[in-house]
Parts: C-alpha cells; sequence; structure tokens
C-alpha cells in the first residue's frame, strides 16, 4: 500500500505554511479523556472499499471490524469471525461469526452483512481500487447468520492475511444504501469508535462506543487535527495540543538530543521498502546491465548515514528483515569505477569534458515533496560521477501516482508498505508480471521464472525456498535499486499511557491508549 | 535613498555576478560527509541537508533570481509600452478592446495569475519570466496609455500629423521617446515585486526546478530545518529581504524624482 506523502504537494503545503500558527488551538480547549493525533491532510473518504492509502486505514481500523485481524504480534487471529477453518485441498475457508458485534444501531452482525460488503468491493459501480483483494475469490456464500464461506479458485496460502485488510472491512449495509456515495464521510461500522464529527481539512473526532462487543475504549474519543506543515505539528505538539506525532525528518536530531523527549521516542522498524524504481519496458533501463550499473553508482549506506540520520536499515531486497525468514541477497555494494566500467565509459573521466555530457541522459520522477526531492538531488549527483545525466521532474502526488502507473518515467522514486504480514505482499504486487502498472508492478518487470516461483509460493504452506529463490532472482535482474526499510519514528506525552506503534496500519484499534492528564497543564 | 539603494544593488549584483569568480565552491556539489555544518572557515554560511555550500548556492541562486528579475522588467516594458501606446494613439474599438483586457487581468490576483501561467507551463527559468512579466505589464499599459492620450492633442503631434507623418513614425519618434522616462520609473517601481514573486514562486516549488539555487527555492527546500539549522534558511532570505527592499527604494527614489507621485 502507498503511504501518502504528509503533504498534498508543495504548493499546498506552502500556502498553509504562509499561514503557519494562524491555526492554533489555544491551549487548553481540550475535549476530556480524547486522544488528540495529527493528520497530515484530510482522509478524503473513509470508505472501506475505496481507502488505499495508510493515513485512512488506520483510521478505519477504529472504525470497522474484518472476519480477521492482526495481533500486536502480527499473528492472524479471530475479528468478527469467532473461528475459522480452512478445507484439506486449501480451497474453501468457513468463517463462523460471533455473536454480539453490533452495529451503532444495535443491528447484529450477520454472515449476509459480509456478504454485501465484500461484494460491493467487487461491484464496478462502486469503482474500488482493491477489487484484487478478493482475486483468488471464485465464490462466496452466507451460509446462514452466523456462518460465511468463500470458496478460492486455487489454494492461496495469503489468504487469512488479505482477510484483515480494510477493503475486507464489514459496513453498515442500511448506512450504505441511505448515504449513497457519501457514506466514505459518514463511515459506519461496527469498530471500537465511531464518527462523531468532521471538519474538512480542520479536524475529525471519533467518538468511543461504550456498547463496543470487545468492551469499551479506555479513551472517550480520538481527535485528528489535520495539519499539513511539519513545522505547525511540532509547535501544536510542543505547546501540549497533540499527543503523539510522528517526527519529521528534519526535527528527528533535536527529538533525539533532548533530554524530555528522548525517553519518550517511540520507534519501530517499519514493514516497508524504499527503492528506486527502473521502467523495465523501454530503453535504456530494460537493460540489465545499465539497471546494475545504476545500483553500483550509488552510495546507498552512505546516504542513509548521513542524509538520512540512520532512520532505518539498509536493504539489500525487496523483503522487510522481519518478512524474510531466509539468507537476504548478496548486497550490491558501492563501487563507481565498476558502474562506468559496465556503462562502457573510460575511467577516470577524460579530462575537460563535462561528466555528465558523456553518457546516458535518463528522467527520474519523484513527488514534490521536499526529502523526496533531496533523495533525487543526492541520486542526480551520484549517477552525474558515472556520467549519467538525470532530470529530475517534481509532480504533484496525484500526477505522480498517475505518471509512473502509465510507466512514464525512466525511473522513479517510491516505498512500499505492507498490507499484510507477509513475504509475498513484497512479491506478488511487485514483481509479478500480471500486476503490470497501477496493481504494484510500476517497473513493468516482467520474468517467467520469477511469476512461477511467486506462483508456486503463494500456494505451498512452507515456502521459504521459493520466495528465497524468487527474491535473488529478482535481485539480480535489479529492477529496483533497494534503498532502506525505513523506521517509523513517534514521540508522545508524558501523560500519554499504552500507545504504541504497530508494523501494519490496521494493528492499533485504539483501545489502549489512555490519556491521564488533568486539564490546563501545559506539557513540557 | 536612491543612493543607498543604488549602492546596495550594485553590492549584490557584484556579489552576485562577480562574486562566484572568487568564491568558486561549486553550488550543486553534495558532499555527504559534511551535512548541515553551521558557519565555519570552510563554509561561511554553514551547509544545507546535503552538504551544499549555503555561500556559493546564495551567490548563485542570486545570479538566476537577478536574471529573472531584469528578463521579467524587459518583458513587462514592452508589452507595457507597446500596448499602451497602440491603445492609446489608435483609440476607439482597439483601445476598448485591450483595455478591457487589461482590466480583466487585472481583477486577478496577481501571484494567482503567476501560479496559473507556470502551471500552464513546464516549470523553469522561461516560465518564471513570462509568469512575472506578463502580469506585471498591466499596470504600465494603462499608465502609457493615460500619458499618450494627453499627449495626443497636443501641437507637436498636430503638427508631426499636419507634416504627413506617418501613424508608426508618430509613435516611435515622437510618443515613444515622451513615455519612456515614465515607463522607466514605473517598472523600477515593479522589480522589487518582481524579485518577490519569484521568491514566492519557487517558493511554491513553481519556479527553476532543482538542483539549480534560486533563493525563494532554497528558503522552500529548508524551511522545515528553521529550528535545527537556521542558517540554511536566514541566509537567502535575509539576500531577498536586502535586495527587495533596496529596489523598491530605488523605484520610489526615481519616483519622487520624476514627480510621479
Amino acid at each position: 500500500m502507498f503511504r501518502r506523502p504528509d503533504c498534498l504537494g508543495s504548493l499546498f503545503a506552502a500556502l498553509l505554511f504562509l499561514l503557519l500558527f494562524s491555526g492554533c488551538m489555544k491551549a487548553g480547549d481540550r475535549l476530556p479523556n480524547h486522544l488528540y493525533l495529527r493528520l497530515g491532510s484530510d482522509p478524503g473518504s473513509l470508505d472501506p472499499a475505496l481507502i488505499t492509502d495508510v493515513q485512512s486505514g488506520s483510521i478505519a481500523a477504529k472504525l470497522f471490524n474484518g472476519l480477521l485481524k492482526l495481533d500486536a504480534d502480527m499473528r492472524i487471529v479471530p475479528d468478527i469471525a469467532s473461528n475459522w477453518n480452512v478445507s484439506d485441498d486449501g480451497k474453501i475457508y468457513t468463517f463462523h461469526l460471533r455473536g454480539g458485534a453490533r452495529f451503532p444501531d444495535g443491528r447484529a452482525v450477520t454472515a449476509d452483512d459480509v456478504l454485501y460488503s465484500f461484494r460491493r468491493v467487487l461491484d464496478p459501480s462502486v469503482k474500488s481500487p482493491n477489487g484484487w483483494v478478493f482475486g483468488k475469490v471464485a465464490s462466496m456464500e452466507a451460509v446462514d447468520a452466523a456462518t460465511f464461506r468463500i470458496t478460492l479458485s486455487e489454494p492461496f496460502s495469503p489468504f487469512p492475511g488479505l482477510m484483515t485488510m480494510t477493503a475486507a472491512y464489514i459496513v453498515d449495509r442500511k448506512a450504505v444504501e441511505r448515504l449513497g456515495p457519501e457514506f466514505g464521510g459518514s463511515p459506519v461500522g461496527t469498530g471500537p469508535y465511531r464518527v462523531k464529527s468532521w471538519r474538512r481539512d480542520r479536524e475529525l473526532v471519533l467518538e468511543a462506543r461504550s456498547d463496543y462487543w470487545g468492551g469499551a475504549p479506555a479513551l472517550s474519543g480520538i481527535v485528528y487535527k489535520i495539519i499539513p506543515e511539519h513545522l505547525t505539528a511540532i509547535a501544536e505538539f510542543e505547546t501540549g495540543n497533540l499527543d503523539v506525532i510522528g517526527i519529521p525528518a528534519s526535527e528527528y536530531k533535536r527529538f533525539r538530543e533532548s533530554e524530555f523527549w528522548n525517553p519518550l521516542i517511540l520507534e519501530l522498524p517499519g514493514l516497508n521498502t524504499y527503492y528506486l524504481g527502473m521502467n523495465c519496458d523501454r530503453p535504456p533501463m530494460n537493460d540489465r546491465r545499465i539497471r546494475q550499473a545504476v545500483a553500483h553508482a550509488i552510495d546507498r549506506k552512505k546516504i542513509l548515514a548521513t542524509f538520512y540520520e540512520g532512520r532505518g536499515i539498509a536493504a539489500d531486497g525487496p523483503i522487510p528483515p522481519v518478512l524474510r525468514k531466509w539468507p537476504a541477497p548478496p548486497t550490491v555494494e558501492y563501487d563507481p569505477v565498476l558502474a562506468r566500467k559496465m556503462l562502457g565509459l573510460p575511467h577516470p573521466p577524460p579530462e575537460g569534458e563535462g561528466k555528465s555530457e558523456e553518457g546516458l541522459r535518463i528522467t527520474l520522477y519523484v513527488n514534490a515533496e521536499q526529502e523526496t526531492v533531496d533523495m533525487a538531488e543526492i541520486i542526480q549527483s551520484y549517477l552525474r560521477d558515472v556520467g549519467i545525466s538525470l532530470e529530475i521532474r517534481r509532480l504533484e502526488w496525484s500526477a505522480f501516482k498517475d505518471a509512473i502507473n502509465k510507466g512514464e518515467p525512466d525511473m522513479f522514486w517510491l516505498s512500499w508498505w505492507a498490507d499484510y504480514p507477509d513475504a509475498e505482499n513484497f512479491l506478488f504486487p511487485l514483481f509479478h508480471s500480471s500486476n503490470l502498472g497501477p496493481a504494484g508492478n510500476r517497473t513493468r518487470y516482467r520474468n517467467v521464472e520469477v511469476d512461477k516461483l511467486i506462483e508456486q509460493g503463494r500456494r505451498t504452506a512452507n515456502n521459504a525456498d521459493i520466495y528465497s529463490a524468487a527474491e535473488n532472482a529478482i535481485a539480480a535482474d535489479s529492477p529496483w535499486i533497494f534503498f532502506w526499510h525505513r523506521t517509523d519514528y513517534a514521540v508522545r506525552q508524558p501523560w500519554v499511557r499504552g500507545f504504541r506503534l504497530y508494523p501494519i496500519y490496521t494493528i492499533d484499534k485504539g483501545m489502549d491508549t489512555r490519556v491521564e492528564r488533568s486539564d490546563g497543564y501545559m506539557g513540557k | 535613498m536612491t543612493r543607498a539603494a543604488s549602492i546596495i544593488l550594485a553590492i549584490v549584483l557584484a556579489a552576485c555576478f562577480a562574486g562566484p569568480l572568487v568564491y568558486d565552491k561549486d553550488p550543486l556539489l553534495i558532499d555527504l560527509d559534511s551535512i548541515k555544518m553551521p558557519i565555519s572557515p570552510e563554509h561561511p554560511l554553514g551547509t544545507d541537508n546535503k552538504g551544499r555550500d549555503i555561500l556559493a548556492r546564495t551567490l548563485h541562486g542570486g545570479r538566476i533570481s537577478m536574471l529573472i528579475v531584469i528578463g521579467a522588467s524587459a518583458l513587462t516594458f514592452s508589452l507595457g509600452m507597446a500596448v499602451g501606446l497602440v491603445s492609446g494613439y489608435v483609440g476607439g474599438a482597439v483601445d476598448i478592446a485591450l483595455m478591457a483586457f487589461v482590466d480583466l487581468l487585472l481583477s486577478f490576483p496577481t501571484l494567482l495569475l503567476a501560479i496559473g501561467i507556470s502551471i500552464i507551463m513546464p516549470p523553469g527559468y522561461l516560465s518564471v519570466l513570462i509568469a512575472i512579466g506578463a502580469v506585471g505589464w498591466v499596470g504600465l499599459a494603462r499608465l502609457v496609455r493615460g500619458q499618450v492620450i494627453v499627449l495626443r492633442e497636443s501641437l507637436q503631434i498636430e503638427a508631426a500629423t499636419a507634416m504627413g507623418a506617418s501613424d508608426v513614425r508618430i509613435l516611435w519618434r515622437y510618443l515613444f521617446p515622451q513615455c519612456l522616462p515614465t515607463a522607466m520609473v514605473a517598472v523600477s517601481m515593479k522589480m522589487g515585486g518582481f524579485m518577490l514573486s519569484e521568491a514566492a514562486l519557487s517558493f511554491l516549488g513553481l519556479g527553476v526546478q532543482p538542483p539549480a539555487p534560486t533563493w525563494g527555492g532554497m528558503i522552500s527546500a529548508s524551511r522545515v530545518f528553521i529550528t535545527s539549522a537556521p542558517w540554511m534558511v536566514i541566509f537567502p532570505g535575509l539576500m531577498i529581504g536586502v535586495t527587495a527592499l533596496a529596489l523598491n527604494m530605488l523605484g520610489e527614489g526615481l519616483g519622487e524624482r520624476m514627480e510621479l507621485h
């Protein structure tokens, strides 16, 4: 899944920056026992069928339930289904629903609601981008009110993981039918919270449900303040108006070096991979040697240690180490001399010639977020040393997404975030030839062998060797240059208890966090 | 006031255009071993978050910013003069049509119009120059038109017409020189604003594209570091402030001398 940048692009962010601090709240006007969080942009729609970004997904997790969910250790556990069983051939999944899960109007969830919600994602008129979640489903049926059965077209080991995703959340049929397209603005589910108010681009308030079937949350509610600009969010946090914020890169060092804040920093190795994707569909990057040369030309470890201030771990393959149960592919070492050789250029570069004039000219597309533009400039500087002249095009997020989905650029900078904790999620959508373009394989990478391995792995329960072979083959072909798996950092106020970061955005249902703050306390 | 402004501008121009010859660090050179270094003998204004030298970037950025201001002024001058002269001299339907267009453009906030233009064109030097210049000329055109309408009735023009001078000759030999001082002053009064528009567009990411430095672009790229590495923001900001102030003072001073107020 994408992680949408925190601001909608520099234009929007900058305009808001001009109003810096003008939107600050007065201290003290807080709702009691509410957790105050920041959103970088308005979520737009909270309709589970339409959600494709991490931020909206994390809110939807508090409003809805799926059949299954992930626990804090990323194990798949029952949610609305109290238990489930799989037929011996691995194709039929039968879910038994728990009694007591209710929508806010008191109606209990039945298998018909599940069927309705899943069919809705597949309904062409809904235009859900998440239909692939049910891609392996051959048929679904509500056997009786408390039993739901899914038949797959073939055995598919990651399937239970998919059932924890936002797209497989169960929606309130009545609300959907009443609200139509407005459902995304007033979502109704069975989750521990419900939407109390939503002022677009200002704030979204969730209210805890005392009648939640899993017991009432400790909080009375959650207030999401929509603050696009990092500096404003930091200022709000430091005056005590926000309870937890993600630490932006520019402020990382300052919080780390602060005696007050350092012990309050939360960190978690993220299930993500940051990469430089190369268009394998057309010259020049369809040449494997050129892709490998580019990989050798960039000193990723140094960038990670300096510019990135060590906020992640170096990647050697697409799969984050947490999910990898086999040895990582060999590291591609920084070796500009080798890179020049592979590109057929003399070393050292001939005197007096403009270095960038000798070799390839390629385009790199990035979204307009400043950190990404900075990365692009660093990559540009490394590639200049090996005679590649790089043209950077920065685009607003939706234009950028559109361009890379169509395969316009030679190279692009992007990251991939896990939807469910399975190595398969870092292989199939990204490298299988059936997923070219928007589905995830934006480098348009095609390798019959890799396709076969991934398919085989998806059918097999013990698939470490198969996935290892696939990962090694991909690393050798180098459609991506693997940069790093970013670590997430957040900082909390001393009065926030029980708040944790989780590797997948659906895990936190807001059940355990508490706010122990007598009002009027101004924080630091 | 004019003198003080001229001296400041001369210093800024000299620094930006001659400075890089003396201080020859590469403004684009990324050095990951010295990121966010504060002020030091090696980097007199510190380095940015990619280890680039702020002084070198400020000097080179000034060049680009200045060239854009000069280019936009030239564009404003030529468009404003041409439209003003024709509209005022020809009159009638042409005048009404041209002035309606000018009114239309004037009804937009300047920056918004500039943003619109730079979105249509691929961002770069030229788009910024055109975006700023294409917005600046409307005021000038009205000013020149007003003057031409007055001059048109003067004895000099009447005499020229009587002598059989062509319209083009009258416009070029009689009206243009007489409007020139006013136009020059009007443009010089706009230059400070151009400077700020360039900074604003770069700040919004619609200006000259990275890695080329401009003052506005430098501030935009580093504003998040204002608490952790303030030198990244302060120096280009200072330059914009000082230069825009000097340009405004120059325009005001010239205007006073011409008694335009």
